[in-house]
């Protein structure tokens, strides 16, 4: 492409410049976060994020985090800047919030707010997001997946303050103490969070020392426009045209095996785009509603991840899209409709939107992925009669995509956390893990399959642990796409103590006693592309890995395999010209 | 008469540093590498480096290696074929890793685990089984371990065994039992114990470090035993040392033991390098910037010595395994500077490469490099290369940044070639942060150690937009690495996960643990190298508050751990440390230590960094245009040539030597410092964002303000 005559009234040095030293600085924020953080979820699972934005609430910088997270702060820190006007702000003041109707997204996710001043001007916001193991309700852990109103998923903090002028409000934190299980380790974090901030708060100061605001506020502007300027660029390649596409989850764990559908109709339309979803299901009385913060945010990432990972991460990535929430379904419920597990129903709209864009760009969107991130708490009470929560973080495979398969066992879309070793889980909890393997035949055949799913077995060693089962993909399965197949369902049962088995629904909470075993099997990524073309070498490799069985390398895709593993060619050719006589089979 | 040579084979080259007479005379060779057989490249340096220096094969007293051997293996993928032996259930392992990505918005990402390292069909489980306390809660029977290693060495024809049980490093017999049993059986096979190799909790980031100790084992092995071969044959009967990756030296012998330790072993000479040049020069704090072709290595030496970390990446994967800490971002002086559609300016990580390699080359690059901007600049004279080899066209980079840069950009050649320069300067920048942020480090307290042939003509940008104000130029940038492989020590580090509460008895069996395991790590400093001067050990604790994850490493001396008061004492060392470092500290949780890390230290002499003189008759010294950015033009600058330059100079400037140049930027002057070093200070404020006015008006850009570009 040529480069056309480019308005350049902004500096690309100085522009380059100061990305580098916002992103250090949110990287380096996001370091103490981790450094300091008490909860498995945050320590292990890395469920936390920091960013920085300007004082209109436009986001500058964001570390290498949690996708979901970015996108949610940027409503939290809109919220803040809408609700306390600039005159208000005082220095040393940090804001705290979660209401998931006033700029959170879910209770557990605390967003710390810290004002930053710069040559005594209102600069912008130092911005830090945790997902907090516990914060209050009818269930430790606070992710009840039965819940059916906000007010008991736990404590609701609106935006205030929690440090005046340098002074911690102390009613705040007393409130918070005594409405949460674990209250040193929600304490811990809190201080992880606000240990962040200062370092973001005192690296911002360093920057303004060699660099005058106005310049830094220039170099800014000239990066958002970069934003704008690539990812509407990259549009204008895209065909004009209206896609929809509709993608389903299997309930909300209230009304049982009532499926809830999303629909997403995506419209290109030269260097823009809207996004609009109409069609979408009511909200649910389940918590799998999902207050605007999140939606945005699992828009955004796909818009992102549509447009390319070389864009400057920031508002301008945004600013040629249109977005339609409408209002009272489950992508923009009302109060107080519970939201808990929303990072279920974020998965989903990018399913959704992604399959929008396997119309638009067929060449580079992917098969659908396992199309959750289980959030599982298990929880219990200490011998010294507190309480103990430890986080599972299950993860399932990735989808196909044009001449690349799936990953097994990989974070996808707009989560991005690390799963729990079981050497950890064993430490910190009651619990043994038995087993945790790939599960053969778990992943959509393909001409690229998609990445295996997990299977995991956890033996209990202690009576009285309650869990939140939350799986989703139990009815429906991760699709393929171009011509591939969808992946396994996801599954899971209890073998009790006694030998009973009991198979579990896609939401349940659970009761388990020393002796049971859990177990689940989390589904595979969607394949692409014709299974029956897919390198016979490829499928004979996959036998020998136990990644595909020798069933489905016959009746799928058609490879005959010889007692010693190794591909018979001429069955092979045979079986696959019987199996599609329209298909050639690639023999390699 | 006795002479040190130390070796260090890169990709391109092979540097060879000798120490004749006792370490009174210096010289340094480089030949070409020979990545298919680099024991030829090191027999070629070592006959040429001797031959320079004047010096026969027996009088070879101390030969030390620094090796890529490994690290190629892992990176091409060419290692032994690996079994691996793990607790039931857990045969995937390898493959589940740790589920997070690295590219949050990649649709093409690749594997985030080293799958490559062991195949599935090569994985056996096995019934044995540790609980967290370390208590057996299942047992196999002899008959399957048996079955188990006949199908992975019969069936499966694998090379090398890695044993990962659970817990493994709770109990280290269980592991060590099996692979006695093994090696009885089959002799060749190589055999890595988790338990021995990274004994500490996570049982992914373990198995990782322990298969790629088996990955690279026998190649590793194979290397070492025909070096010694031939080095038998050519006179030199002392034993040959190998940098590991922590910086210390081994007797290539214990290789055949584990050799993961060395897969690092080529970036450690240059840390080394760096802290044992600084050492001499009394410069303990030193931020070592060495710039290649393609990228720049950044290195901390805090206190003088080099950081460690375990949470380095090698090649795009996470390797638990305790390494010099070296931050590498890819600019360097082939790296290519494009705009893209918005206007914005990149650097990197696209290089011209060795061919065509950068437009000034004239071998037909087209593109802008890092190192044509230079060649505008007057920062690269333009008759001839550092060696002498090959003139640099300043027309064709001028074509080159003039066509892709300045024109769509409606700005000077200059202004585009200076664009491109602060740009890549701003890159290395920030990979020193980067470094430093891990660290908690205030970079502006360090001097800045450029070193590689490109890293001194960028050292006055990086130094002004680090806030750093002292910049010291090693004598023999060139061959830096190559010189750390000789200053180096031998060095056991022993990094154990190990749970402890501040209680009196916890305390007392750790006391006990921390006695066996420093008696035994001072005995391996004995076997690595018997020459040491004096040995130290050092022992930390890794502390945390009760749920948090992450641990600060707390000094101790061990005897005090036994005391009454150490419970409390403890505590409060860890409040003050957490305080120091994160501005919190948490008076209402326990505190409880997870494991420990000792080092045992040989100090062994080092060489004084000179010797080689510079030669007298080459000393020239003449004037060219030289772009100043702070005049915003072309200035007058002297160019001088090493052996002119006497005592100071001030910049603008341009100093040329064999293995460098060195740029001083106006308002930096460069003075002669002792062993042959440089020392440039700045003079002048001038700011580091070229920011040098009062913001007047509020509303011009920088770029109207200062006319940058």
């Amino acid at each position: 492409m040529s480069i056309s005559p480019i308005e350049v009234t902004i500096d690309p040095v100085l522009q380059e410049v100061v990305r580098y030293r916002l992103t250090a600085i949110a990287d380096e924020m996001e370091h103490t976060l981790l450094r300091v953080a008490y909860s498995s979820i945050v320590k292990e699972g890395l469920d936390a994020s920091a960013g920085i934005f300007d004082k209109d609430g436009r986001n500058i910088a964001q570390a290498a985090a949690i996708p979901i997270h970015l996108g949610c702060m940027i409503p939290a820190v809109e919220r803040i800047v809408a609700d306390f006007p600039p005159e208000t702000i005082n220095p040393g003041d940090i804001y705290i919030l979660n209401d998931p109707y006033a700029g959170g997204t879910h209770l557990p996710d605390i967003a710390i707010i810290k004002p930053i001043f710069l040559s005594h001007e209102l600069f912008g916001f130092a911005v830090t997001m945790s997902h907090h193991q516990e914060v209050g309700g009818k269930t430790p852990g606070s992710l009840p997946t039965d819940a059916t109103e906000i007010f008991q998923e736990g404590l609701q903090l609106p935006p205030m303050k929690l440090v005046d002028a340098g002074q911690p409000v102390d009613q705040v934190f007393k409130i918070l103490e005594r409405n949460v299980r674990t209250p040193n380790v929600v304490l811990g974090d809190l201080r992880a969070q606000l240990a962040a901030c200062k370092v973001g708060d005192e690296k911002l100061q360093e920057l303004n020392e060699t660099l005058p605001l106005n310049d830094l506020r220039a170099a800014i502007d000239g990066l958002i426009r970069q934003a704008d300027i690539l990812t509407r660029n990259r549009l204008t390649q895209m065909p004009d045209g209206k896609y929809t596409f509709t993608d389903y989850m299997d309930d909300d764990g209230v009304d049982v095996g009532q499926q809830i559908a999303i629909t997403a109709t995506v419209e290109i339309h030269g260097d823009s785009l809207t996004i609009d979803f109409t069609g979408t299901s009511p909200q649910v009385r389940g918590p799998f509603n999902c207050v605007p913060a999140s939606s945005i945010a699992a828009t955004y990432y796909v818009l992102r991840a549509v447009i390319g990972d070389d864009v400057p991460n920031n508002s301008g990535c945004y600013q040629s899209l249109t977005l339609r929430l409408p209002e009272g379904t489950i992508v923009n419920p009302h109060r107080p409709a519970p939201v808990n597990s929303r990072t279920a129903t974020v998965r989903r709209i990018g399913d959704t939107l992604l399959g929008c864009f396997t119309q638009i760009v067929p060449d580079e969107a992917p098969a659908a992925s396992c199309g959750q991130l289980l959030v599982m708490n298990f929880a219990g009470r200490t011998e010294d009669g507190g309480y103990f929560v430890s986080s599972e973080l299950g993860v399932g495979g990735m989808g196909g995509r044009l001449g690349l398969d799936g990953i097994d066992a990989v974070e996808t879309d707009a989560t991005n956390c690390m799963n729990v070793p079981a050497e950890t889980l064993e430490l910190e909890a009651p619990i043994q893990v038995m087993d945790w393997s790939l599960t053969t035949d778990s992943a959509g055949p393909g001409r690229w399959r998609g990445g295996l799913g997990t299977s995991k077995t956890f033996k209990v060693l202690s009576d009285d642990i309650v869990a939140n089962y939350r799986g989703e993909r139990h009815t429906t399965a991760p699709w393929g796409a171009q011509g591939g197949m969808a992946a396994a369902h996801t599954s899971a049962q209890i073998s009790r103590a006694n030998g009973t088995v009991e198979q579990l629904r896609s939401k349940q909470m659970l009761d388990l006693h020393t002796g049971d075993e859990l177990t689940i099997h989390l589904s595979g990524g969607g394949g692409y592309g014709d299974p029956l073309s897919r390198s016979a070498e490829d499928v004979a490799r996959d036998a020998r890995n136990s990644r595909v069985s020798r069933l489905i390398a016959h009746d799928v895709y058609g490879v005959v395999l010889n007692d010693d593993g190794t591909v018979s060619k001429e069955s092979t050719l045979r079986l696959r010209s019987e199996m599609n006589t329209t298909t050639t089979g690639e023999m390699e | 008469m006795s002479t040190w040579v130390g070796i260090d084979v890169g990709g391109t080259f092979t540097d060879v540093v000798v120490y004749a007479e006792n370490g009174a005379r210096m010289t340094t060779t480089k030949v070409q590498s020979t990545p298919e057989d680099p024991s030829i490249a090191f027999m070629n340096g070592l006959q040429t480096g001797l031959q320079k220096a004047g010096s026969t094969p027996q009088e070879v007293s101390r030969l030390v290696h620094g090796s890529t051997v490994g690290i190629n293996a892992f990176l091409q993928r060419r290692g032994a074929r690996v079994g691996v032996i793990c607790t039931t259930g857990f045969a995937d392992t390898l493959a589940i890793g740790r589920a997070k990505r690295k590219r949050m918005y990649d649709f093409r990402l690749d594997y985030q685990t080293p799958i490559f390292l062991a195949q599935r069909q090569d994985t056996v489980e096995i019934a044995t089984r540790l609980n967290p306390q370390g208590q057996l809660t299942a047992s196999s029977s002899q008959a399957e371990i048996d079955e188990a290693v006949d199908y992975l060495v019969n069936d499966q024809g694998v090379d090398s065994i890695a044993l990962n049980l659970l817990f493994s490093y709770t109990a280290p017999k269980v592991e060590q039992d099996i692979a006695a049993r093994i090696n009885a059986r089959y002799p060749h096979i190589y055999v890595s114990c988790s338990s021995v190799i990274d004994p500490r909790v996570r049982e992914y980031e373990r198995l990782v470090v322990t298969a790629l100790d088996a990955y690279i084992r026998p190649l590793v092995s194979r290397y070492v035993q025909k070096l010694r071969a031939k080095l038998t044959d050519f006179d030199v009967h002392q034993p040959l040392y190998m940098m590991e990756s922590h910086g210390g030296i081994i007797d290539a012998e214990l290789l055949e033991e584990a050799a993961v330790s060395v897969l690092m072993s080529g970036l450690a000479g240059g840390a080394i390098g760096a802290a044992k040049v600084g050492g001499v020069l009394g410069e303990r704090n030193l931020l070592s910037v060495d710039m290649g072709g393609t990228s720049t290595d950044v290195i901390l030496i805090d206190n003088g010595a080099s950081a460690l970390s375990d949470e380095g990446a090698v090649g795009s994967f996470d390797v638990r395994l305790p390494s010099v800490d070296v931050h590498t971002v890819g600019a360097g002086g082939g790296s290519i500077g494009e705009l893209d559609i918005s206007g914005g300016l990149k650097v990197g990580p696209e290089s011209a490469g060795a061919d065509p390699g950068p437009a000034c080359y004239g071998h037909g690059g087209t593109l802008p490099t890092v190192t044509d901007a230079n060649v505008v600049l007057g920062y690269l004279p333009n008759e001839e290369l550092a060696d002498g080899s090959m003139s640099l066209s300043r027309e064709l980079a001028e074509e080159a940044i003039s066509k892709k840069i300045a024109e769509p950009l409606g700005k000077t050649t200059a202004e585009a070639a200076w664009a491109i320069h602060r740009v890549a300067v701003a890159g290395m920048a920030n990979a020193a942060r980067v470094v430093s942020i891990k660290r908690g480090i205030d970079v502006r307290d360090y001097a800045l150690f450029p070193c590689g042939g490109a890293g001194p003509m960028h050292a006055c940008g990086i130094a002004d937009e680090l806030g750093i104000d002292t910049i010291i130029i090693p004598p023999f940038p060139g061959v830096l690495s190559a010189y750390g492989l000789l200053a180096s020590d031998t060095v056991t580090n022993v990094w154990k996960t190990w749970h402890t509460r501040l209680v009196h008895d916890e305390l007392t069996l750790l006391h006990a643990e921390l006695a066996r395991a420093i008696s035994e790590a001072q005995d391996q400093t004995d076997c690595k190298a018997a020459d040491s001067e004096e040995v130290v050990t050092s022992v930390t604790l890794s502390m945390r508050y009760l749920g948090q994850s992450h641990e600060l490493d707390l000094p101790i001396d061990i005897d005090p751990i036994l005391n009454a008061e150490a419970p409390a004492s403890l505590r409060s060392d860890f409040d003050e440390m957490h305080f120091d470092r994160y501005g919190q500290l948490d008076d209402r949780s326990e505190c409880e230590i997870t494991g420990y890390k000792i080092a045992v230290t040989g100090y062994r002499p080092v060489p004084p960094p000179s010797g080689e003189n510079f030669d007298d008759s080459a000393a020239t010294e003449t004037s060219a245009p030289f772009w100043d950015p702070a005049k915003n033009s072309y200035v007058k600058a002297r160019i001088i040539n090493r052996s002119a330059f006497t005592e100071s100079i001030a910049g603008p400037a341009v100093i040329e030597q064999a293995d460098t140049t060195i740029v001083v930027q106006s308002g930096w002057e460069a003075h002669l410092a002792n062993h042959g070093s440089i020392k440039i200070s700045k003079i002048a404020v001038s700011s580091s964002l070229n920011v040098e006015t009062e913001a007047t008006g509020g509303t011009r850009t920088s770029a109207e303000d200062h006319q940058l570009l």
